[in-house]
């Protein structure tokens, strides 16, 4: 009788799957559970990393879904200035788990908004964006706001979206403990005063995280039930870390119990999955080429290398159903001035 | 009156029906340039008169002083819509800045009101064919025209499109005023817009 790893395949042994080819022929990385149409919407939201997502989507072509958008006519130069179309709302990053579902929360009007704004200077930040507006708000109404109008862009985004993706980035946080919420930077940081009292650090526990992602998950679903998600983790390293540990070690510990949880909820739930970003970014197999001197930020390199892999391994598991090759309507848009030029040499007589 | 049209292929349908069909009094002359080239990407105003590094790449062209003109009119975009999301102060400004600056007819109709104080109309592209796509009304093409002419102000004024040429009170075009490409005015299309640039300049 044949023992039970005879019958696996290549990518199940470190000798044929990884010592045997260059870096850059590593395949089958991921499974995907889902096959993701050119028709189907997907939303990113998350840490930093899942930016890149929502723009890897819109250059093949793929529906990513943007609920919060700049007026027409604003310059890209201004749309990022004020963080338009970084992610699918003007979020700005959800770094941990717990933070998603506060905005779930505050979306399905599970929790109050809170009405804390920050003032400097004359100018008014959002606690919960602090950097969305490059100099602020220009009051405090303002501010509140806008916060409604990312929380309903928020909502819409979870309503629309087939695909909700999602990157796990910080397991580090600070809360109010008076008014019991969370920020996504520490007060006294990007903007706001630090006070000792209220302001409280948390480093998250496996089981909190877990318990918010999945409460977030189903939150999401009891609005949307045929919503998917999409898990990945941030390989971006801690800028810094409030932890008693070396910042190397804290984020190790960090991501590795970010990792788990994904692990966890895309084992045990049909409707999750699990993207390795992580894994190709920070595996020793491609000796930290992947970032910049910094040994910290992803280089575009290796953001492409990710990406690619994602569009590779859909085809490789439903068939070559989209064309990665394609810029986005190219030809519609050549065919296009190809009329309009028509209509000129008809009307100015040559 | 002398105007001076400028624009992108939506230039055309002005172009034939002033030959053709127009039968008012103003003296109307076209410059024009594909957008797959460009459109007006790349025209300046500089001392009275049009610049461009390649002139010959437009169809009609202007190389006298501009101030012949009483008014001009820029075609082939559309009109900024209100917001429908709140955006901030910083924001609203930042938009203005970006569209004077950056959107071509804005960016000229301003330097043309700077330069000469002539007036500036910019009158849209067709709205898509009737049946092609879920429209809005003309209500709101109306109020969309009032909100851009109240929120940029600076002596430009954005044209509606005309009531007759749309089907069912919507922003989508009768595809009698279409070419067959349905996207293009035809030479009906194209008289009736140039009535109601006529009527702006007679009433402002």
């Amino acid at each position: 009788m044949k023992n039970p790893y005879e019958s696996l395949g290549e990518k199940s042994f470190w000798k044929t799957a990884v010592a045997n080819k260059s870096m850059y022929d590593i395949s089958e990385l991921w499974d995907p559970k889902f096959k993701i149409g050119k028709e189907q919407k997907v939303v990113t939201f998350g840490s930093c990393f899942a930016q890149h997502i929502g723009k890897a989507l819109k250059k093949r072509d793929f529906k990513w879904l943007s609920t919060e958008t700049p007026p027409w006519g604003l310059s890209e130069d201004s749309e990022k200035e004020f963080n338009y179309n970084i992610f699918s709302a003007r979020t700005g990053n959800i770094y941990t788990t717990t933070l998603l579902k506060q905005w779930t929360d505050w979306a399905l009007d599970a929790k109050p908004v809170p009405d804390e704004v920050w003032e400097k200077d004359g100018r008014f930040f959002d606690p919960f964006r602090p950097t969305v507006e490059p100099n602020g708000f220009a009051s405090a109404q303002e501010a509140q706001q806008s916060l409604r109008q990312t929380i309903s862009s928020f909502r819409s985004a979870i309503e629309e979206a087939n695909f909700f993706v999602f990157t796990l980035g910080l397991t580090e946080s600070w809360v109010n403990v008076e008014r019991n919420y969370e920020y996504p930077m520490c007060p006294g940081t990007a903007a706001g005063t630090f006070d000792e009292t209220s302001h409280k650090f948390v480093n998250l526990n496996f089981q909190q995280i877990l318990n918010a992602l999945s409460q977030s998950m189903e939150a999401m679903q009891s609005i949307n039930p045929k919503l998917k998600f999409i898990l990945t983790v941030s390989p971006v390293p801690l800028t810094a870390t409030k932890s008693a540990q070396h910042v190397l070690v804290a984020t190790m510990a960090s991501k590795s119990i970010l990792r788990a949880v994904a692990d966890q909820l895309a084992k045990n739930r049909s409707y999750v999955d699990y993207f390795p970003s992580y894994e190709i970014i920070n595996s020793p197999v491609y000796r930290g080429s992947f970032f910049e001197p910094n040994q910290r930020s992803v280089n575009p390199h290796g953001v492409g290398l990710v990406m690619d892999m994602f569009f590779k391994c859909l085809v490789e598991k439903f068939g070559d159903y989209f064309d990665t090759q394609n810029p986005v309507g190219s030809s519609a848009k050549s065919a296009e001035d190809e009329v309009c030029e028509e209509q000129l040499l008809e009307a100015f007589g040559k | 009156m002398k105007v001076l049209v400028l624009g992108n292929s939506h230039v055309a349908c002005l172009r034939i029906a002033n030959q053709n069909r127009y039968q008012g009094k103003t003296h109307y002359e076209f410059i024009a340039r594909g957008q797959g080239r460009g459109g007006l990407k790349g025209v300046d105003i500089r001392d009275g008169k049009l610049f461009h590094a390649r002139p010959k790449q437009f169809n009609g062209w202007y190389a006298d002083e501009l101030s012949t003109f009483d008014a001009f009119v820029f075609t082939g975009s559309a009109t900024p819509q209100q917001p429908d999301q709140a955006y901030s102060s910083a924001l609203l400004r930042t938009w203005k800045t970006d569209l004077l600056t950056r959107h071509d007819a804005l960016r000229l109709s301003s330097e043309l009101v700077r330069q000469l104080n002539k007036p500036c109309i910019i009158l849209p592209r067709p709205f898509p064919k009737a049946g092609q796509a879920e429209a809005m009304s003309y209500s709101t093409h109306k109020a969309d025209t009032q909100w851009a002419n109240d929120w940029i102000g600076e002596g430009i004024t954005y044209a509606r499109l005309p009531e007759e040429t749309v089907v069912d009170r919507k922003a989508q075009t009768d595809p009698k005023y279409l070419l067959e490409d349905g996207s293009h005015g035809n030479e009906l299309f194209g008289a009736t817009c140039l009535n109601e640039v006529d009527k702006i300049l007679k009433d402002p």
